[in-house]
Formats: structure tokens, C-alpha cells, sequence
């Protein structure tokens, strides 16, 4: 049984490329039913803004060619496009990558936490459309737990990687709880509207918007349940709030040293964090040298996003290493899952003799005693589980072994794993 | 016996919060409470024995000195941990609940004459332990606040950056270990005030002279603590004071923090070593 898996990405196509194979959700129906006629046992389609994959478990490995052909049946695309701009993986590749794709490693921005998200829709997508069972079930549940080890066992998803979110980050190094914290966003355009939207996603206290055209204010304070003032009374916001958004089309300073300094003094040098997203500036640099007033400008939110950068590229090595580890667990995983029927088989048969022995042992001695029964049938019981317990805990441990043995090699690594360690020693 | 017990757990509890802050791992804040908890049990253990031992509380040895001073930086730190959910402040008080672990291990275990004896000084000391240790806290948190700001105005994104809480916990950590060991502090004054009333009346000579008997029982540099305790007492209820009355900025109470304890701190090693 192979798995392989087709797909184009950010990396390998560019955004109107990916646009042409982008699937809806009306068309996953149709496309799973295609696919699977395909002499597909399993398969599961996954479709986010950078990446279309497709992963599909097969009883013979499939070659590129044979794939291309496939989904270009299913989808009616043109193969050449497809073939120029997409990666073909089997196998233990395959598994890696869906690895690295739920958790965030081989994002366009690493770390990021929708991706999980996706993964898991697309494998409940596949299972609606009854395209996948048990191997892709089990891969479905592996994958989902291993992405999971990565984001909580390293630092890949810890330090923000988007302007507006770094600002909320800095924002959570002054004060302790956002929620009793409030903030004026001063102008209306976009960056601000971004800005708001991090800030009421960390439940800020509360927004006062303030922009020149007071309508747009308006309009944009409804949209985030926040208020709006006009653009001459922000002075006096000043006083109160503790965070400052800025970013409005002004070619001078909005407020400067020695207003700021005398707002400082009105509100008891209270610390107040601004941020200054303006091109040009709307805050004069000079106001960082007043005592509890935190500047930082577009600039500094893009250095602090490079240095996260860095440091997501370097937590993805680590999680590599884990997920590394996480296949040759997965393929173990599988093997046991292979033989569980056979061992279900196995424990079924010990219990049905135990039954009938126990049966023919009670006419024997003429035992009606309901209780004494359900002794026997306990201390029974108990014997056939912990012999099987050791019988098959020896069976999966050993069940990747790609060794040839004997019947007799076979027993003794069955019935006793000891023994048979000591004497290849 | 149950004193390098103690030192181990201490140790594990430090290394814990290292692993904590360091490579960020989850199970390290349970291990260093866990361990803290057990160092805080094995020590009032040591207490114990000395109760049974001897018949009483022996809060004023060194060697109990050092067992109480380990358990109020201990206790501190929990207090702290269970207020702010912070475990990085015990970067900084585990390694006193250390030292004073292994500075008890050094000590002779010794008795107070009898003569000296008083129901009030069994609460006077522990009171004012807790209430210096509270201040050292203080102190701690204030000079926190500090490189946290310098971090946050040079935009300096370092290890410690990541590492150290906001500037409003902080703040806040300041503010609450100051009244605490405030409160902490009066009551022990009170309580040793309360001593030293009992043996001038047991003994029918003035407050100076009793403050001067029971002061001859303990080793020398006690004269020193007392003088500079007051003074410590003194500078914060001052500050204390401003704070309520006029409202003092987070920056500037840090500030005032880390300059009143530097201060009192440096005059009592240059009194102590002059001497």
C-alpha cells in the first residue's frame, strides 16, 4: 500500500497559477468521486489560499505521470501547467510533508496557526465524502497530534510575524491585561483598521477613533463597537487612553515634544505605548525621551518581525528533528495497525475456548452456583488477558522487524523476548 | 539531615525556573513549585524538630535565623507565583532560599539564655523576616521594571525582553510586596516593642537598658540590623506615603525602590566592615 501526494504551492506556483487549480467547495463532491474510481482506496484534497494538495492511497505506487492523469480527468486542467508547477512525493516524503504542511513549517509565514485548522477541514472534508477509512484515519490522527507536539513543544508559532501583531505584542510587554486597557486610533485607513482588529482579537477594554473626515471615524468605530470623537478632541483622549494608533496622511507632526510633554503631566506620567504606522511620521521621535512613553514606528515593528522570522526558521529545525522522529513512530503505528486484526482474531479464539472448556468443566461438576461462575470465569479470564498482554505487547514491538526468521526464531521472540536478546548477544 | 534535603529540593526548584525561562518548558513551572513546596516543608520540618527538641520555638539562633529566612523567601516567592502566575521572579528568590539553607547547614544550632525569654519574640522575628524579605522582593521587581523599560525604550529584544513580565506586573509586584512586607514589618516592630516592654518590667529597668540586654545575647552585628531595619521601615512608609498621597509614576516608585534599598544596603556593609 503507497501513499503519494501531488500538490503545488506557494513555492512552487506563483499566486495566478494556484488561482487555476484554487477548488471550491461545490466542485469536492465530484472530484473525490472521480479520483476514487481511479482504483484509489483513499484519498483526501487539501486547498488553502498557497497550497492545492492531493493525497491519494493506492495498492501500487503511482508514478507522476500516472497522478497528472488523474487529477487532470478530475479536474479537466491543463496537464502541462500542472506538471511544470507541481511536486510529486511518495511514500515516507509524503507523510513528512503533510507533517510539516499542519504544522506550519512549510508555510509562506512559518508558524502560522490557521494551517492546523485547514488540515483538519480537509481531512473532515474527505470523510464526509467517504474517501478516506482507516489508513488515512489513523494518518489523519497522527498528523493532527504530532502538529501539535511541534507548536507546544517548540517556539514556531511564539513570536508574532505581522506588523499589527507585534505592535499587540508590545503592547502585552507594558500592560498585564489588555481587556481593562483602552486605545485611540488616530486616522481611518487601512493599517489602522488592521490594527483594531489584532486589539479587539486580544479583547482591549476599549477603541476611540479619531480621524480628520469624522464620518469615516464613524463608520469605522460602528464596525469594531468602538467610539468615535472628532479629530480636534483627541488631545484630550490623550489623557486617558493608554495606547495610541497613528497613522493618517499628515505631512507633519500631529503631536510633538512639548505637547506630549504637558499631556504626560496631565495624566500623572501614566505609561502610554504609541505606535506611529505613518509614512511620514505623525509623532514626533523626540516624545520617546519623555519617561513612560514607549514610540516605536513602522520601522521598529519590522525590525522586531525580521528577528521573529529568524527565530520561527530556527524553531522549525527543532521541529523537523520531532517530526523526524514522528514518522518512523507513524510507520511502527502502521504496522501495528495492520496486524490488530489478526491479534483481535487471536484474543477471540482464547476466549471462545475458555468459553466452551469452561462450559464442559461445569457439567462436569455439576457447578450451578452463579457466583462461583462468575469466579471462575473472572480468574479465567484474567490468566488469557495477561498471557496474550505479554504474547502481543512482544508481537508490536517487534512488528517492523524486516528480518527473516524461522518458525522457531518467530516463537521464542513471541513467547519470550529476553531470551532470544540474550542469545544473539 | 533534612537540611541538604532541603538544599536539593531548593536546587532542583532553581533549575526548574531556569528550564522555565530559558527553553520555555511547561513542566518546569510544576517541577519548581513542586520543589519549592517540598523545600518549604522540609524546612518547617527542621523547625518542627527543634520545637520537640527543645521545648519551644527557637526563632532567635542563627542557625534558626537562617532556616526562617529560607522559608520567608520561599513563601515569598509562592505568594508572588500564586498572585502573577509569574515563575520568573524566582530566578531571584530561590537562590536566598539557597543560600540561607546552606548558610544554616554552616551554622551551630545554639540557645538564647533564659534570661531573654519572651512569648513576643517567637512572633517578632518571623514577622520581620518576612517583612524584609517582602522588601527584597521590592527591590527585586523595581530593578525588574527598570531593565524592562530600558528594553522597551532602546528596543533592546533580548532574552531577558522575552523573559521578564509587563511593566503593569511588575509594577504591580512592587507595589504589593512593598505593602506586604510593610505590614509584615510593623507588625514584627510592634511584637519586638512588645519584648523589649516585657523584660524592662521583668528585670525593673528602663526600654534602653532591656533593648540593650536582649541585644547582648545575640552576636554583634545584630546592633546594625536593628539600627538599619529601622531605617528601612522608615524609607518606605515615606514612600509609601508619597505614593498614596500624591500617586508616583511606576518608573519613578522603581526608581526610589531600587535607590532607598541600595542605599540602606551599602551603609549597613560599610558600617558592618568599617566596624
Amino acid at each position: 500500500m503507497y501513499l503519494t501526494l501531488l500538490g503545488l504551492n506557494h513555492n512552487s506556483a506563483s499566486i495566478d497559477i494556484r488561482e487555476q487549480f484554487a477548488i471550491q467547495e461545490d466542485q469536492y463532491n465530484k472530484l473525490y468521486k472521480t479520483i476514487l474510481s481511479k482504483n484509489v482506496s483513499e484519498c483526501c484534497i487539501l486547498s488553502t489560499c498557497n497550497r492545492v494538495e492531493f493525497y491519494i492511497f493506492t495498492d501500487e505506487d503511482i508514478s507522476k505521470d500516472i497522478f497528472l492523469e488523474i487529477i487532470e480527468d478530475a479536474m479537466n486542467v491543463d496537464r502541462s501547467k500542472l506538471d511544470e508547477h507541481s511536486y510529486h512525493k511518495s511514500g515516507r516524503e509524503a507523510i513528512q510533508h503533510i507533517f510539516f504542511v499542519a504544522s506550519g513549517i512549510d508555510s509562506l509565514v512559518v508558524g502560522e496557526p490557521q494551517v492546523l485548522g485547514q488540515v483538519k477541514d480537509a481531512f473532515q472534508r474527505a470523510k464526509d465524502n467517504f474517501a478516506i477509512s482507516n489508513f488515512m484515519l489513523h494518518l489523519q490522527d497522527y498528523t493532527l497530534k504530532i502538529a501539535k507536539k511541534v507548536r507546544t513543544d517548540t517556539g514556531i508559532c511564539n513570536n508574532p510575524v505581522s506588523v499589527s501583531y507585534a505592535a499587540v505584542e508590545l503592547a502585552k510587554k507594558i500592560f498585564d491585561n489588555l481587556s481593562s486597557a483602552s486605545a485611540l486610533v488616530i486616522g481611518a485607513g487601512e493599517m489602522c483598521e488592521l490594527a483594531i482588529k489584532h486589539f479587539v482579537t486580544s479583547k482591549i477594554g476599549s477603541i476611540i477613533v479619531t480621524n480628520r473626515t469624522y464620518e469615516k471615524a464613524c463608520t469605522l468605530a460602528k464596525e469594531f463597537n468602538a467610539t468615535a470623537i472628532e479629530f480636534d478632541k483627541f488631545s484630550s483622549a490623550l489623557e486617558e487612553v493608554d495606547i495610541v494608533i497613528s497613522s493618517t496622511g499628515a505631512d507633519y507632526f500631529i503631536i510633538n515634544h512639548d505637547r506630549m510633554a504637558s499631556i504626560m503631566s496631565s495624566r500623572k506620567h501614566k505609561p502610554l505605548f504609541i505606535i506611529d504606522i505613518a509614512v511620514p511620521r505623525d509623532i514626533d521621535p523626540e516624545i520617546s525621551k519623555i519617561d513612560n512613553v514607549y514610540l516605536y514606528d513602522i520601522d521598529d515593528l519590522r525590525q522586531i518581525v525580521e528577528l521573529n522570522k529568524k527565530s520561527r526558521d530556527k524553531e522549525a529545525k527543532k521541529a523537523a528533528e520531532i517530526i523526524d522522529v514522528a514518522i518512523s513512530k507513524f510507520y511502527k503505528s502502521v504496522e501495528v495497525m495492520k496486524i490488530n486484526p489478526v491479534l483481535k482474531d487471536v484474543k477471540d479464539f482464547f476466549i471462545s475456548t475458555k468459553d466452551s472448556e469452561l462450559i464442559k468443566y461445569l457439567e462436569k461438576n455439576k457447578i450451578d452456583n452463579k457466583d462461583e461462575i462468575a469466579k471462575l470465569d473472572t480468574f479465567l479470564s484474567s490468566v488469557i488477558n495477561k498471557q496474550l498482554h505479554n504474547l502481543f505487547t512482544n508481537i508490536k514491538t517487534n512488528v517492523d522487524s524486516k528480518k527473516i526468521h524461522t518458525l522457531a526464531d518467530a516463537a521464542k521472540i513471541i513467547f519470550n523476548q529476553e531470551e532470544i536478546d540474550n542469545s544473539e548477544k | 539531615m533534612f537540611i541538604s534535603y532541603a538544599l536539593m529540593v531548593y536546587i532542583l526548584a532553581f533549575l526548574n525556573i531556569l528550564l522555565r525561562v530559558f527553553i520555555s518548558s511547561k513542566i518546569a513551572v510544576i517541577l519548581a513549585i513542586v520543589f519549592s513546596l517540598i523545600g518549604l516543608g522540609l524546612n518547617i520540618h527542621e523547625i518542627a524538630i527543634r520545637y520537640v527538641l527543645v521545648g519551644g520555638f527557637q526563632t532567635s539562633t542563627l542557625f534558626d535565623f537562617s532556616i526562617f529566612l529560607s522559608i520567608a523567601f520561599n513563601l515569598t516567592f509562592l505568594f508572588l507565583f500564586y498572585r502573577y502566575k509569574k515563575v520568573v521572579i524566582g530566578l531571584f528568590l530561590i537562590p536566598f532560599s539557597i543560600m540561607f539553607t546552606a548558610l544554616s547547614m554552616f551554622t551551630q544550632v545554639s540557645e538564647l539564655p533564659s534570661t531573654v525569654y519572651s512569648l513576643w519574640r517567637f512572633g517578632h522575628l518571623p514577622f520581620v523576616i518576612m517583612g524584609s524579605t517582602f522588601f527584597i522582593a521590592s527591590f527585586i521587581s523595581s530593578i525588574m521594571y527598570l531593565i524592562q523599560d530600558n528594553n522597551l525604550r532602546l528596543k533592546r529584544f533580548g532574552k531577558l525582553y522575552k523573559v521578564f513580565p509587563s511593566l503593569d506586573t511588575l509594577n504591580n509586584i512592587n507595589n504589593i510586596s512593598m505593602r506586604v512586607g510593610f505590614y509584615f514589618f510593623t507588625i514584627g516592630s510592634i511584637l519586638g516593642f512588645l519584648w523589649i516592654v516585657q523584660i524592662a518590667e521583668v528585670n525593673d529597668i528602663s526600654w534602653f537598658k532591656a533593648l540593650q540586654f536582649i541585644l547582648s545575647a545575640y552576636p554583634s552585628f545584630f546592633i546594625f540590623k536593628i539600627t538599619f531595619s529601622t531605617i528601612t521601615w522608615i524609607y518606605f512608609a515615606i514612600l509609601i506615603l508619597i505614593k498614596v498621597k500624591y500617586g508616583l509614576p511606576p518608573k519613578k516608585l522603581a526608581m526610589f525602590t531600587v535607590i532607598g534599598f541600595f542605599s540602606v544596603i551599602l551603609t549597613y556593609i560599610g558600617v558592618g566592615v568599617s566596624l
